[in-house]
């Protein structure tokens, strides 16, 4: 007994020990990680360290994402991992919002051929994002609006016939850019 | 679908009517794009018979509108559980009833069997007349910041850990600052004997005495050695270095100027006691 | 020369141990103290119940010495004459005074038993004095010398009625204070009650071999004890500092349960008690087979020579039983040996 009380206590203060360094480390990756993404916040570029966090990556997705560099951040995604749903809800969510903005640019510019396919893009984006979380009301309205934007069209011989009547007619009726009829 | 429906026909009657399908379906009504809605079936197996599992609708992308998420096959005693998970992406521009198909599944015996599809009503989520104009684009997400709190909590708990186990060790082997500790007059002993570096043995010898008296609660003479033995078993390992130690002193404190050992012998002595008392050994 | 003789000594010395043992079941501790009381020459003072076989044992221990034996019973009316003379009307009608019990067995009386003590009026006592200290008495006009006279004296402990405490001077010359008490062990007991062979004393007392320490030996072998065991610096620091600290047990720090340490002990721990301590201790280790005195043989006559000696306050006299084994044993529970 009185020897297992030595052991025993070399013994936690050994797991103690590892406990306490592992925590601090990871505690320290944490705090960098966090700097990494303010930076981001703040706008401005950053590095990012190996095994971070993925809201680190979903960071810099946003980042470039805002700053209409898609492509670089759709190449993120490996990146995320095994981050939870939401976060991959938001990555897409961003991702699409990104290909909206460059849409309307295009609408704007009334490029429609060049408008249409990032439209197609966004759709998909936000369909992963409602994939990941089927509760991202975020990801739904602006489904919604793009889905307006452009209709989906059913696939050849798949469903009824009655919508594809209504649809071309439809697709353009709000397009922003056009006029409006107001005064 | 009419060439199905065809064939159908042509399957024998008695294969159909002992399959029977319950189904529970998910609400009618009250649907928005994205959602998620779950089919349960239970489906009677035929005699003998099992799911052929790749018979099962494959999760995919069914139509422009439907994905088929999941399909989850649970076989139990003569029934087989299927779950279908079914996302709608139907963007509506008013409430519009939709028709979720229905598909087939294959037993091992050949016999088939209908999974019913169902309708919900899916609602927009917007005005009708709502303008699709960036400005109603719903925001970008925001950033997250990685949560330190489980780590900081696990910090928290290993350091105090630690702390406490650090205290708890240095208590139980009279390390700073317990190193008074009276519940250990040996490790005290020993470290004294340590630090009198050139004492003659005699000075030694009473120091050690000194811890003797303290851990046997009241001076301890040669004739008790028996019963501090009897006290203290864990020094039992030591009993005959022990009586040769009282001799020894007996000769020394008592004797007409008898034999005398080497101081490192005493040390060595002491070490050993204190090694047992704060059972390293 | 003495060397040789001694050897032989302390063969006869565990013999008559031995046999004493035989015959007195459950007293070797009490048997062990009055044989090293026999080889320091020292009185001795038995204290204990009724009927546990003191007067066996005074009788046995007489029988191995040897030598002339005499015993008086102390009463209230007891006159110190009554030790000296014996006044009796002769055949002739005439009165006569011969020798009392102490001069009846002329110089040669070895043991001198005192029983019941403490009923003898003082006047007694001061008669004894003399004759432990100087073993010499006056009568018939001269001086009478017994040069191996050894005193024991009985002490009844029931009563309290029709007695005397003896007084300081007189416990200061008993060397000690042997408890008799009813055996421990009850197998002891048993036998003490069941074997016939424990019924009749005086076959009892029979037994014993005569004179395996012959009574005019005692004073050359126990000088020669006190010449020969060594007390090395260290045992007397350690007898000095457990006597010092039963003369002043605050000062030494002990602590007695129930008693303020500092008003517990009024004084008795003399020189002369000391004195006899390093006597005691010495015959105890040559009884032991050793020449050196060891810490061990100090404990184990401390308190049969210093307890009787000891005198306690007026509040503590009373609880007296309890407090002086509680006072020596935290004594030698604190007083460090070796020490220097």
């Amino acid at each position: 007994m009185r020897r297992v009380a030595f052991w025993l206590l070399v013994l936690c203060t050994a797991a103690a020990t590892a406990g306490t360094v592992w925590f601090a480390y990871a505690l320290r990756g944490d705090m960098v990680d966090n700097r990494t993404i303010r930076l981001f916040h703040a706008g401005n570029e950053a590095e990012m360290r190996d095994g971070a966090d993925p809201r680190v990556a979903y960071a810099r997705a946003l980042f470039l994402a805002w700053r209409d560099r898609v492509a670089e951040a759709e190449v993120l995604a490996p990146m995320l991992g095994d981050a939870p749903p939401d976060l991959w809800s938001g990555f897409h969510l961003a991702i699409g919002n990104a290909r909206m903005r460059a849409a309307f640019e295009f609408i704007e510019t009334s490029r429609l051929e060049e408008a249409v396919p990032e439209v197609e893009l966004a759709k998909r984006a936000y369909r992963d994002a409602l994939r990941a979380s089927p509760g991202n009301y975020d990801a739904k309205v602006n489904l919604d609006l793009a889905s307006r934007l452009v209709r989906d069209m059913p696939r050849e011989g798949q469903e009824g016939s009655e919508e594809t009547d209504r649809q071309p007619r439809r697709v353009w009726t709000d397009l922003p850019g056009l006029p409006r009829g107001e005064p | 679908m009419k060439v199905l429906t065809f064939l159908f026909l042509l399957l024998p009657l008695p294969a159909l009517a002992q399959i029977e399908v319950g189904v529970e379906n998910p609400r009618e009504y009250g649907w928005w794009l994205g959602d998620m809605l779950e089919q349960r079936l239970v489906v009677t197996l035929p005699e003998g018979a099992t799911l052929d599992t790749a018979s099962l609708p494959r999760p995919r992308s069914v139509t422009y509108w439907l994905d088929l998420v999941e399909v989850e096959a649970r076989e139990r005693e003569g029934e087989v559980e299927i779950t279908l998970i079914w996302q709608n992406f139907y963007s509506a521009l008013e409430p519009s009833r939709r028709e979720v198909p229905s598909s087939f599944i294959r037993f091992s015996d050949g016999t088939e069997a209908r999974l019913p599809g169902f309708t919900f009503v899916t609602s927009p989520i917007r005005p009708i007349l709502a303008p699709s104009t960036p400005d109603q684009l719903q925001p970008d997400p925001d950033y997250r910041l990685v949560s330190t709190r489980l780590n900081i909590l696990g910090f928290g708990l290993s350091a105090t850990g630690l702390m406490l186990s650090v205290g708890l060790l240095a208590f139980h082997q009279a390390w700073w600052p317990f190193h008074r500790r009276a519940a250990r007059p040996f490790t005290r002993a020993a470290r004294h004997i340590a630090s009198m570096r050139g004492a003659d043995a005699g000075a030694l010898r009473q120091v050690l005495h000194r811890a003797f008296d303290a851990a046997f609660g009241r001076v301890l003479i040669s004739a008790e050695l028996g019963r501090f033995l009897d006290d203290r078993p864990q020094f039992r390992s030591l009993e005959t270095r022990l009586a040769r130690f009282f001799e020894t002193s007996n000769d020394a404190f008592f004797g007409r100027g008898g034999s005398q050992d080497l101081p490192g012998e005493i040390a060595a002595l002491a070490r050993d006691l204190a090694a047992l008392e704060r059972g390293r050994r | 020369m003495l060397k040789v003789a001694e050897m032989d000594w302390r063969a006869r010395f565990a013999d008559a141990e031995a046999a004493l043992k035989s015959v007195i079941l459950g007293q070797d501790r009490a048997i062990r103290l009055i044989l090293l009381s026999v080889l320091c020459r020292g009185h001795v003072l038995l204290a204990g119940d009724v009927g546990t076989g003191k007067t066996t044992l005074l009788r046995a221990v007489a029988r191995v010495i040897g030598g002339p034996y005499s015993r008086i019973e102390g009463t209230v009316d007891l006159l110190p004459s009554d030790l000296l003379y014996m006044a009796h009307i002769d055949e002739n009608g005439r009165p006569r005074i011969e020798p009392g019990p102490v001069l009846s067995q002329g110089p040669d009386l070895s043991i001198f038993f005192f029983n019941e003590i403490n009923r003898a009026r003082p006047q007694v006592h001061s008669l004894l004095l003399r004759l432990m200290a100087e073993r010499t008495l006056t009568a018939f006009q001269r001086v009478h010398h017994f040069p191996h006279l050894q005193v024991f004296a009985d002490r009844n402990q029931i009563e309290r009625d029709e007695t005397f405490e003896l007084p300081a001077a007189a416990r200061d010359r008993f060397m000690m204070e042997i408890p008799v008490d009813v055996p421990e062990s009850r197998d002891d007991r048993m036998a003490l009650a069941f074997e016939t062979r424990f019924h009749d004393t005086d076959t009892l007392v029979g037994e014993v071999p005569e004179g395996l320490l012959p009574y005019d030996g005692l004073n050359a072998v126990a000088a020669g004890i006190q010449e020969e065991v060594h007390a090395s610096d260290a045992l007397r620091c350690y007898v000095f500092a457990l006597c010092e600290a039963l003369r002043d047990p605050a000062g030494a720090g002990l602590e007695v349960e129930g008693a303020d340490p500092a008003r517990l002990v009024r004084g008795g721990v003399s020189p002369r008690g000391m004195q006899a301590l390093v006597r005691a201790t010495r015959a105890a280790a040559w009884a032991a087979g050793r020449d050196v005195v060891l810490p061990e043989d100090v404990r184990s006559v401390f308190a049969p020579v210093m307890a009787h000696r000891v005198f306690l306050t007026p509040a503590a006299e009373p609880r007296r039983e309890r407090l002086l084994p509680a006072l020596i044993s935290a004594a030698f529970d604190k007083i460090p040996v070796p020490a220097s």
